[in-house]
């Protein structure tokens, strides 16, 4: 099959989400570079995944500019801290010029800050709310 | 024009004290609930005990835009998202925050925070406590050795007397904070001639001490 679209994504945070997002992307084809602090993260991570790790703390610039966040297409930022994801992203974003920065939050407070920098956010806690409105309103009906 | 303190513990203590006793309105946020106990024993000011990056916390402060807001946690991310919150959200303009990763500061500038206070010039503060007979080894250890604080006596024979600190040629890795000179500090500047016997505290990465040694006690 012929690739049109090959992206090379950043993915920080090797949890549960970044570990299965990364080996997704790197099974399709996809070119990608996960950094984690913890090496016991990468555990998350599919046998089959050809992308590279990085063992480092994210939130310092060195980290970043090893893993090439200025070349990545994506960058998604996935820890488990709030505040970190702020950090990380706007460092992205400032230092490297990381234009499509996808980060998530867990206090729907934080996404007004996000947007008033153009970072885009996935908040686990708002799509569990309506989802489960969802349930709730279709069984008023 | 209310001043609120958010994190930090000596500083903030020594800040608040010094604010209130100006006569500003002065309130303190910290996490710590000893800390903060404390503060509300021995200040006049509000204490408050919780987690000032956290947006309800800073509605409940009733933060007006001409507020002065000083941010002083050990943590650049709390301070980043605490300061874009009071920057953005509540229109704040006069923010000052610690940053404590150097590598930091060029993004917090460019996040138009009005100052940010380096370790640089924690480090003009320190030169300061000094002259008070603090030892110099408290002032040393900085982001892990990855900063050096160092002091450096000029003397008589070196190359560097007469000169003016611009035209030394020092490394740009390098920021001479403070000179002591007959017992006196001196802030400098490019103008600023070094005499002998000067002695310069100068905040550099490790790489670039022995080039700095070398231009100043070089013959």
């Amino acid at each position: 099959m012929k690739k049109t679209n090959e992206f090379f994504i950043v993915i920080i945070g090797c949890g549960k989400v970044g570990g299965n997002i990364a080996s997704m992307a790197s099974s399709i084809g996809h070119s990608v570079v996960v950094i984690d602090k913890n090496q016991e993260s990468f555990e998350n991570l599919s046998p089959e995944f050809t992308g590279f790790t990085i063992i480092g703390d994210a939130t310092e610039k060195d980290v970043l500019e090893n893993a090439k966040v200025s070349k990545a297409d994506y960058v998604f930022v996935l820890t488990e801290d709030d505040n970190t994801n702020f950090l990380i992203s706007l460092q992205c974003k400032y230092y490297f010029g990381a234009k499509n920065i996808i980060s998530r939050i867990y206090d729907p407070e934080n996404s007004v800050l996000f947007s008033e920098y153009n970072i885009d956010v996935v908040s686990p806690t708002m799509l569990l709310i309506g989802d489960l409105k969802n349930i709730l309103v279709g069984e008023s009906l | 024009m209310k001043v609120v303190i958010i994190g930090g513990e000596k500083i903030a203590y020594f800040l608040a004290k010094s604010f209130s006793s100006k006569g500003y309105k002065t309130y303190l946020v910290n996490k710590d609930q000893k800390l903060c106990e404390d503060f509300a024993r021995d200040l006049k000011a509000v204490v408050i005990h919780g987690d000032a990056s956290k947006k309800k916390l800073l509605e409940q402060l009733d933060i007006e835009e001409d507020d002065i807001i000083v941010v002083l946690t050990n943590k650049d991310k709390e301070n980043l998202i605490i300061t874009q919150f009071a920057k953005k959200i509540f229109g704040v303009k006069n923010i000052v925050t610690l940053v404590n990763n150097p590598d930091n500061i060029e993004l917090f500038e460019k996040l138009g925070i009005t100052a940010v206070v380096s370790t640089t010039t924690m480090l003009q503060k320190a030169v300061e406590n000094l002259l008070f007979g603090e030892e110099l080894q408290q002032f040393l250890s900085v982001e892990e050795g990855k900063l050096t604080f160092l002091k450096i006596d000029i003397p008589e024979n070196s190359k560097a007397v007469g000169k003016l600190l611009k035209d030394l040629n020092l490394p740009h890795e390098c920021v001479v904070g403070g000179i002591l000179r007959k017992g006196k500090v001196i802030i400098p500047h490019g103008n600023t001639e070094i005499n002998a016997g000067d002695r310069l505290y100068i905040v550099s990465l490790p790489t670039a001490q022995e080039q700095i040694l070398d231009i100043l006690t070089g013959e």
